[in-house]
């Protein structure tokens, strides 16, 4: 037996956690690490459903994510390293010069 | 009962590190919850016949995500004083309009049938199987992740090389 709805809550439950990572934190390192909980949340609904239906297309798609979460850290952190080296700040209120 | 046992378990075990990883002060504590978090997802993913995932998951997140971001974040030595400190009306509307969705979500679902869970044979997950399912149903898709992978590599070594 699976519990399909408490998984799906717990999915629920991390977006909505990434969600608010990237509103209220304002650490560059640690929005990209709220990304990567909404990415993991959506992991974590294809396999639940892969397991629920008995078809494994849902975990093929899950390791494309994976793959992307990989591809999409590499260039995330490049950017912060290129934004530290001009603005000597991690802190998001302070890159601000679009603004001005 | 034992496999319903232990997805309770590390599910709520996500959940508490998702909840640390956003309160936590330091970057650095901030992802050794993360990994916290990916861990009992992977433990998820092996409950749920998906064994080569939860091991590909350990690999790729805990063992190269994670560790990049930590290794990144002692890198750069910056002075963390950010934190939740300044209270704006985004970040309210943005809280809120989380809330929304989180209890829209909850209001609005409609559970499952557990019992209905298809029977999986033993290799279902196993990377035989999963092989299988790759190369005979999603080989194009397939090839498109590696060209985004060779794109994100180029772009990576662009972006952070000196000038």
């Amino acid at each position: 037996m699976i519990p399909v709805n408490f998984l799906l809550i717990i999915a629920i439950m991390l977006f909505v956690l990434g969600i608010v990572g990237i509103v209220v934190r304002r650490n560059l390192f640690v929005i990209l690490m709220s990304i990567e909980l909404m990415l993991n949340a959506a992991n974590l609904v294809f396999i639940t459903f892969s397991r629920y239906y008995g078809n494994a297309n849902g975990q093929v798609f899950a390791l494309f994510i994976m793959t992307l979460a990989a591809a999409e850290v590499s260039v995330g952190l490049g950017i912060i390293v290129a934004v530290f080296r001009t603005h000597k700040t991690v802190h998001i209120d302070e890159i601000n010069i679009l603004k001005h | 009962m034992f496999v319903s046992l232990m997805i309770y378990l590390l599910g709520l075990l996500a959940i508490l590190g998702g909840i640390f990883m956003l309160l936590s002060k330091n970057p650095i504590t901030s992802a050794l919850w993360f990994g916290l978090v990916l861990i009992s997802n992977a433990g998820i993913y092996g409950l749920l016949n998906a064994h080569f995932l939860a091991l590909i998951q350990i690999l790729v997140y805990v063992g190269a995500i994670m560790v990049l971001i930590v290794y990144v974040v002692a890198l750069l030595n910056f002075d963390d004083k950010d934190l939740m400190s300044k209270i704006s009306l985004t970040k309210l509307l943005g809280l809120l309009f989380a809330l929304i969705l989180f209890v829209e979500t909850l209001v609005k679902f409609s559970p499952f049938n557990t019992d209905k869970a298809a029977n999986v044979s033993s290799s279902f997950g196993k990377s035989a199987a999963f092989g299988m399912e790759i190369f005979k149903n999603n080989l194009f898709g397939f090839e498109i992740v590696s060209i985004l992978l060779l794109v994100a590599v180029v772009a990576g070594v662009y972006i952070a090389k000196k000038d």
